[in-house]
């Protein structure tokens, strides 16, 4: 009697909960969601970082898939999270870069690298940016430039733990992004 | 004076038409073979230039051909061939885009699978117990159909007493409804509190053993309120983002439920305290589904609080049982702080209900992930200690338990873990336990 009870108050729960999942995001625009700050909050919220390149994009848009699944993902946020593991795939920067560099210039500047590279998903640059790694404000005076260079190429080289993925920047990038680095203190 | 002159004007005549006699009877073959060669370098540059414009242009078609069949999937392809080539026809130059994604598109063919999952290799040291090595294997195979369709099915072998035993812990389908929606159909891990669904791989869970309320199987392992729980039915999930920092998730199905652990030819409960064994009611013998869910909020990053509850029934008599939970975790510069409650009441024949209850508290910390370990050597920030306590009234008696490890992480998914628990209980349930577990994701 009991569970008939328990029964027929969860379908009703369902029906609303149903009714409620589909209408809010038909009413609510919500912001797009930051690729960074999504891989960051509910990939580590469970585990430790996987490594970017470990898997082609195509693998990565099958675990995210699943992941979507058991962590609740927004079909958004699983987009934005398989675009910044895209982005941080070496196979494709490289290949990138390689055309900008055949190009005969055109590198980006330090401003673009930032953007594309969404830096501030993790980093505060300026007035704003995400809290998960450490403010780049003012990075140039507590860290030579060689350090931070060295850091955004490979940031294992200076601790292994770091969740931090690799960039791989043409010499012509990373002087532009050090500059832009110097100048956003 | 003009004899002179004449003399001289014959001498240069003679020596002109002499040199132009000897020239023209030695240049004659040097300029036809060097004519010779011109025309075969051009007839070579020619042919060089075709190899190029068909090069070009087989390129530019496989670029082509590749992009489309990645922005269409295979089934709409059988039509689609000639059109394909049509179009190809119309873009022939070779653009460093166009080899981009041939290159990337490579990387794609065949690649529809992909094979992931973990493994550990461990050793265990009970007092009063035979010591053992122990392994297990879990391969996840996932099939992408289409970009609302999925799959995903995972095989779990371990080695067991005298055998290998195998199980499939998952075999589901998932279809993407909507931006906040996803049904899942088929064997899945029931998303009650976090350590069943989200926590309990060997490569995540950072102590070898479970904690008290999971039973756990490993050499010398305990008994607890519940096992992992993966079952067969068909479940709504997703996620509603609440503002810029804040995350309502849920989760709702209905499945087979358990079954009760009882001996041969016993299909129903006495008064004695009830087991219940999850996936393995694959016919539903009491025909009565168990409806649950969990309903979860994280109001920052890395922190969320869950709410779970389940009920349904348990035997042929339809004996039934509900529970229900509760979990919290947080994560912050490496230290991780997470916790679960659970309480499961059955319903037994002689009209009286069993109620048992556990909790665990896990803290760890990673070092090198904060300012305060970021200078410490490179092997040190490998390192991650952690302690655990747990309580549960399991099906033997109650359980206390402390365990305390150290993870060495040889890399990110491959964990070595050492601990050591500390059990307080009835008879074996009091054993102490050295672990030694190498874990890894892949």
């Amino acid at each position: 009697m009991v569970f008939k009870e328990a029964f027929k108050m969860t379908k009703k729960i369902l029906l609303l909960t149903i009714l409620l999942l589909v209408s809010v995001p038909l009413t609510s625009k919500a912001e797009e969601p930051d690729g960074g700050q999504v891989y960051s909050r509910y990939c580590g919220s469970c585990h430790n970082f996987r490594s970017p390149g470990e898997k082609s994009v195509r693998e990565w848009e099958m675990a995210i898939g699943h992941m979507r699944t058991i962590a609740g993902l927004t079909g958004e946020e699983a987009s934005a999270v398989l675009k910044f593991l895209e982005n941080k795939n070496p196979v494709e920067p490289s290949a990138q870069r390689a055309e900008r560099d055949n190009s005969g210039g055109a590198t980006l500047s330090g401003a673009e690298l930032v953007a594309k590279d969404a830096c501030r998903a993790c980093h505060v640059i300026g007035d704003n940016g995400g809290k998960v790694g450490p403010s780049l404000n003012g990075v140039l005076e507590r860290r030579s430039w060689e350090y931070v260079a060295a850091q955004i190429a490979d940031p294992h080289s200076h601790n292994p733990s770091s969740a931090m993925p690799s960039h791989n920047f043409s010499q012509n990038e990373m002087q532009n992004l050090i500059k832009y680095l110097e100048e956003n203190k | 004076m003009s004899r002179v002159t004449n003399l001289t004007t014959r001498a240069l005549l003679v020596i002109f038409l002499s040199s132009i006699a000897i020239s023209s009877a030695y240049a004659d073959p040097e300029v036809d073979a060097l004519k010779k060669m011109v025309q075969q370098q051009d007839e070579m540059i020619k042919q060089l230039q075709g190899t190029v414009q068909k090069l070009v242009a087989d390129q530019a078609k496989l670029a082509g051909t590749v992009k489309k069949a990645t922005a269409e999937p295979s089934s709409k392809a059988a039509g689609s061939t000639l059109a394909v080539g049509q179009q190809e026809t119309a873009q022939p130059s070779l653009t460093i885009e166009a080899v981009n994604q041939a290159i990337k598109s490579y990387d794609n063919i065949g690649s529809k699978f992909m094979l992931s999952g973990y493994g550990d290799a461990g050793f265990y040291d009970s007092k009063g117990a035979p010591s053992s090595f122990q392994g297990d294997f879990n391969p996840l195979l996932m099939f992408k159909l289409n970009d609302s369709m999925q799959m995903v099915s995972e095989l779990e072998v371990a080695l067991r007493d005298d055998t290998a035993d195998f199980d499939l812990e998952q075999a589901a389908i998932d279809y993407f409804l909507h931006n906040n929606i996803t049904l899942t159909g088929g064997k899945f891990l029931v998303p009650f509190n976090t350590f069943s669904e989200k926590i309990h791989p060997a490569w995540i869970n950072k102590l070898p053993s479970f904690a008290p309320i999971y039973n756990d199987e490993s050499i010398g392992g305990h008994p607890g309120v519940v096992s992992l729980m993966s079952d067969v039915g068909v479940k709504a999930s997703g996620g509603i983002p609440l503002g810029k920092d804040s995350k309502f998730t849920y989760a709702m199905y209905v499945v087979n439920g358990p079954r009760m652990v009882a001996p041969e030819g016993e299909m129903s409960a006495d008064s004695s305290p009830v087991e219940l064994e999850w996936g393995h009611n694959l016919t539903d013998e009491n025909n009565n589904k168990v409806f649950g869910g969990r309903a979860a909020f994280s109001p920052i990053a890395q922190t969320e609080v869950g709410l779970s509850g389940m009920t349904g029934k348990y035997d042929v008599n339809s004996d039934g049982f509900s529970m229900w939970g509760a979990d919290a975790a947080a994560r912050k510069y490496g230290l991780e702080v997470r916790g679960e409650y659970l309480k499961l009441s059955t319903d037994l024949p002689d009209s009286t209900t069993q109620r048992r209850d556990g909790f665990y508290l896990q803290t760890s910390y990673r070092l090198g992930q904060s300012s305060l370990t970021s200078t410490l050597p490179n092997f040190v920030k490998k390192l991650e200690p952690v302690v655990r306590y747990g309580s549960a009234q399991t099906i033997d008696g109650t359980l206390r338990q402390w365990a305390a490890g150290i993870d060495y992480w040889i890399e990110e998914t491959v964990p070595l873990k050492f601990a050591y628990e500390f059990n307080d209980g009835p008879n074996e349930l009091a054993n102490d336990r050295f672990m030694i577990q190498l874990a890894y994701g892949f």
